[in-house]
């Protein structure tokens, strides 16, 4: 606390896609109660900060920076180390920031592809010199300088130390407010010895009303070729729904809709590996008896990394990047 | 009926303390020291992190090798102790027991293999040390997270359920007995006997079937620790070892010893039926009893043909008939199980070397019914009235198959397996049929014959002279079955002989016997009542075909006889008393300590999501549905893992093999080289 004996609050984007600063307004007018005990000392999205306002903070002068997005360049990375030497607490805010989230799922490709589909070959593209980004560029006026794009996608965790991480995609307002409310308390928020706040201890299937008829998968389905039973168990009717293996806090919301879990919260307590954890589950629940059968099942499934990791590809183990 | 046992006291060190561990090398009287620099081991390990002690001896299994253990333990304050050594198979327990001696928890220690892995495997002397270095930090960096844990102790009902009454479940059931435990047997059908009560002259010795049966019933019948129920269907079943509970359903008989004149009361019924004993050969009456001198010696009606008219109770003048008999259900509490289920022959398909085309295509077993002078033909080899003046065996069917040859059966397979009895059975039969009826000539259409068993071959010998004609076919071209144009006989067979270089034979025959192979009933019950582990050949499978050839993977269960695969007679008695021996041993012993590594639920992180349930193979999780976790019942858990690893939350640990452990001991293993770094490393 500075000064005015109020807290100093930050805000950034980096690899995302917006979803989380408009999250954190869905609060809604608890943003009054807010602002009533903490100033904005930097949200680029909603005030007219700049980075050398922030350079020139002394250490330590943001009480919380909440930061959003994965870190998929240069740039991003300087701010997140910026960021957490200001900050006396760093928050992954969103499931980009805590386990790569959407934009991760690059990671499947080497830059060399992705540059091609950004550039090149996607059909809507209009650029007849086959000009591509370098980071380093001449011309008439000087060397121009952008910021350098990474082979993969991290996590803020992996550049720099996060006191705590709010998953989501995008955290739900209760679980924001929750989350706000305990470090803005001072007290040490109630985490699961990995420090993720906003969220339950358990998976998504601890607040699922979808109850288990402890049938098998006789097949999997994709949303538009079934009407899901209401009461009964998404995964059982055969929709690849990841909530035994995503993390809680969510209510369920997509489940309780008939829409199975995507995932956004990423890993359960306890595990890593959302992906693998998922597939260790349904191994176990398929109607199939020959090796044949489980794998005709296995081949239905579309697009496995996207279904299994679609937002934990950062912290995953399936590093597939790394094989360019 | 499951409670922990003090092994050792609570002197380990709790999270948090760093713990004292003590690293003792082997040298294996040069096993290991020839190879591995022992010294160097220990001197390199006394420098890691919480090696209080690490020192060297001649060996470690000796008196003097436990007591340096024990007094070290207590000189330096030991709370972990580390052996690297021989395989843990060898002296883990031996160690064990040291650790304990000494006042320490018995599992507060780990074994590492530098002999068989290291020693005997690697020739290079410094690449020797180096991995038996590695091992021995790997173990020590498991070590200093494991936790103190107690055994568990599983007392054992003194009484065990034997579930078949065929010769397996007859043998069993008096081995059992004999040593004073008390026995329940259980038969699905009216009748005890089983297949050997259908057969007719057994090999090796061509006793008559019924000379071994009836005996060996009669000792079962007549010893009063055994209670024998037959028509008893599977119900349910609960509990574990030492403690199960199973209840059957008695089937009603519709008659019972009271009555007083069977036969007349038989002869009575207007419904006549197919005879199943006698294979279809036959037919009999709606109440029946299978052959003279069955057990129980009394009728059974069979509701699916009986009218119910009432003649037999008129017969009976009211006694010991009771044609609205209900089924009734008794719950049989046993310490340990026998298994003893049986197995069936091969039903050809219609048309499977003309079976069910042609009345003059037979069946081994029908053969054997047909041979027997009690059975349908009083012994005679005739069909369709006729007398036989030459008979074919055909071999392998429903063995043996190949893809894209036969014909998958209902359930998709085929059988790829040797059926094992079938081709001594043929030659057994085919030498009677010599010796009671010379003139008949035999043919045997073979594509391999194994009379492997000992004495077997010696009826191969003795068809040879007999002058059986002996014609090998090519499993890729097998014979057809037709009818004989020619019209002198009811069938030729067509075929390839390779023992001719493949000449073309057309073989004219009476009768055709197809050696039908044996195939596993139907025990998808009895498989999912107790969780019994299943082949690819849908036969149960034991844990290990040499080491623990008669056990079930869940613990109480054994297997007697060709529940387990194709058995001979001889066979299937040898495993069933191997059988009874175990189940006698577990019941005599009145408890038993099990290794505590078993699987434990975090309730506060289980949501519930019931996957565990799905592949524990012992059905020993539980869902609490108002707590809405998952629960763990320690005396049916193997610690086989499956739910740890399915757990998509982690909230199952095994225990002795936690995550934390096993990330520490690959670590250590890996020498530090996360994946992550990796991936900073290339940005």
């Amino acid at each position: 606390m500075n000064g005015n004996g109020k807290l100093k609050i930050g805000m950034y984007w980096a690899s995302s896609c917006g979803g989380c600063d408009i999250s954190l307004l869905e609060i809604g007018d608890k943003i009054l109660d807010l602002i009533q005990i903490a100033d904005v000392a930097f949200w680029p999205c909603a005030a007219d900060f700049k980075y050398q306002t922030v350079a020139g903070y002394p250490d330590g002068y943001m009480d919380i920076c909440f930061f959003n997005g994965g870190v998929r360049n240069s740039e991003q990375e300087e701010v997140a180390r910026l960021l957490r030497k200001k900050s006396k607490l760093l928050v992954a805010y969103g499931t980009c920031a805590s386990d790569g989230g959407i934009p991760a799922l690059a990671n499947m490709n080497s830059v060399a592809e992705i540059f091609d589909a950004a550039y090149h070959s996607n059909p809507s593209i209009d650029n007849p010199n086959g000009i591509e980004p370098r980071p380093h560029v001449e011309t008439a006026v000087g060397t121009l300088e952008i910021p350098t794009f990474y082979p993969a996608v991290l996590n803020l965790g992996q550049i720099v130390h996060a006191d705590f991480a709010i998953p989501g995609c995008p955290p739900q307002a209760e679980d924001v407010w929750e989350a706000i409310g305990a470090l803005v308390s001072g007290a040490t928020p109630q985490h699961n010895g990995d420090r993720r706040i906003g969220c339950t201890s358990r998976s998504v299937c601890d607040e699922c009303v979808r109850e288990k008829k402890m049938t098998r998968i006789a097949a999997f389905r994709r949303h538009h070729m079934f009407r899901p039973e209401p009461g009964w168990c998404l995964l059982e009717q055969g929709a690849m729904c990841l909530g035994p293996a995503t993390r809680g806090g969510c209510g369920a919301l997509c489940p309780q809709a008939g829409m199975r879990c995507e995932g956004c919260y990423g890993p359960a307590p306890g595990a890593t590996d959302q992906g693998s954890a998922m597939i260790g589950a349904i191994g176990g629940m398929l109607e199939a008896t020959t090796e044949k059968r489980a794998q005709e099942m296995v081949d239905e499934i579309v697009d496995p990394p996207g279904t299994f990791y679609r937002f934990s590809m950062a912290t995953g183990n399936l590093k597939v990047a790394q094989k360019h | 009926m499951s409670e922990t046992v003090q092994a050792g006291d609570h002197k380990a060190s709790v999270d948090g303390d760093q713990p004292r561990v003590g690293v003792f090398v082997c040298r294996c009287g040069g096993n290991i020291s020839d190879i591995v620099d022992v010294d160097a081991v220990a001197r390199r390990l006394s420098d890691v992190r919480g090696v209080v002690c690490a020192t060297t001896h001649q060996f470690f299994c000796s008196d003097p090798g436990q007591a340096l253990i024990e007094q070290s333990i207590k000189e330096h304050n030991l709370d972990r102790v580390v052996v690297a050594a021989c395989s843990p198979s060898l002296h883990e327990i031996t160690f064990r027991r040291a650790v304990a001696r000494a006042g320490l928890n018995q599992y507060l220690f780990e074994h590492a293999n530098i002999r068989e892995q290291v020693s005997w495997v690697i020739t290079d002397k410094s690449a020797a040390t180096d991995k038996a270095e590695r091992l021995v930090r790997a173990a020590v960096a498991r070590t200093r997270r494991l936790a103190p844990l107690q055994k568990r102790r599983i007392h054992i009902r003194p009484s065990v359920l034997v579930i078949g009454g065929g010769v397996a479940g007859l043998t069993a059931a008096r081995d059992l007995a004999a040593r004073g435990i008390h026995v329940t047997l259980i038969e699905s059908s009216p009748f005890l006997g089983g297949r050997l009560a259908q057969l007719h002259r057994i090999f090796p010795t061509g006793q008559r079937a019924r000379d071994v049966v009836t005996p060996l019933i009669e000792e079962v019948a007549s010893n009063p620790n055994i209670v024998i129920h037959t028509n008893a269907e599977l119900e349910r079943a609960s509990g574990f070892i030492g403690d199960f509970h199973t209840v059957v359903r008695i089937m009603p008989r519709g008659v019972s010893e009271a009555c007083t004149n069977p036969q007349e009361v038989i002869d009575s019924c207007p419904e006549e039926t197919v005879d199943g004993f006698n294979l279809g050969l036959a037919k009999r009456k709606a109440i029946y009893m299978p052959y003279a001198g069955c057990y129980p010696p009394v009728p059974a009606i069979d509701w699916r043909s009986c009218t119910k008219c009432g003649a037999c109770f008129e017969a009976a003048a009211g006694k010991g008939i009771d044609l609205d008999e209900k089924p009734r259900e008794v719950m049989i509490a046993a310490g340990a199980i026998v298994i003893a289920a049986g197995l069936n022959t091969y039903a050809p398909r219609h048309g499977e070397y003309g079976y069910g085309q042609f009345q003059e295509v037979v069946t081994l077993a029908q053969l054997n019914r047909m041979l027997d002078p009690t059975g349908p033909t009083a012994g005679k080899l005739t069909v369709n009235g006729r007398s036989v003046r030459r008979v074919g065996f055909m071999h392998c069917v429903g063995s043996l198959q190949h893809e894209g040859i036969h014909k998958p059966m209902r359930d998709g397979r085929i059988n790829q397996y040797c059926s094992r009895v079938c081709c001594t059975t043929t030659m057994h039969a085919a030498e009677e049929i010599k010796d009671r009826f010379p003139g008949v000539q035999v043919y045997d259409f073979h594509e391999d014959i194994r009379t492997y068993g000992r004495r077997h071959e010696s009826y191969y010998d003795h068809v040879c002279q007999q002058g059986v004609a002996f014609i090998r076919f090519d499993p890729l071209r097998p014979p057809t079955v037709e009818a004989d144009t020619k019209g002198e006989f009811p069938l030729v067979v067509k075929t390839t002989d390779r023992l001719t270089f493949g000449e073309e034979l057309e073989v004219p025959l009476d009768l055709l016997v197809l050696a039908t192979g044996l195939v596993a009933r139907d025990m998808s019950k009895l498989v999912d009542l107790y969780r019994c582990s299943v082949g690819a050949d849908r036969f149960l499978l034991e844990v290990h075909p040499k080491l623990r050839p008669v056990e079930l993977a869940a613990f109480g269960l054994f297997l007697a006889g060709s529940v387990q695969g194709p058995m001979d007679i001889a066979e299937s008695t040898a495993a069933a008393a191997a059988a009874a021996s175990k189940a006698s041993a577990l019941i005599k012993a009145g408890q038993i300590e099990l290794d505590p590594f078993v699987a434990r639920v975090d309730e506060h992180h289980c949501s519930g999501c019931k996957v565990c349930l799905y592949v524990c193979p012992f059905t020993a999780i539980e869902r609490n549905d108002s707590t809405k976790t998952a629960r763990v019942n320690e005396a049916l858990c193997t610690g086989c893992g499956t739910c740890v690893a399915s757990c998509p939350c982690n909230a199952i640990q095994q225990q002795g093999f936690e995550d934390s452990q096993v990330e520490s001991e690959l670590m250590a293993l890996l020498a530090g080289k996360p994946p992550a770094e990796e991936l900073l490393a290339a940005v």
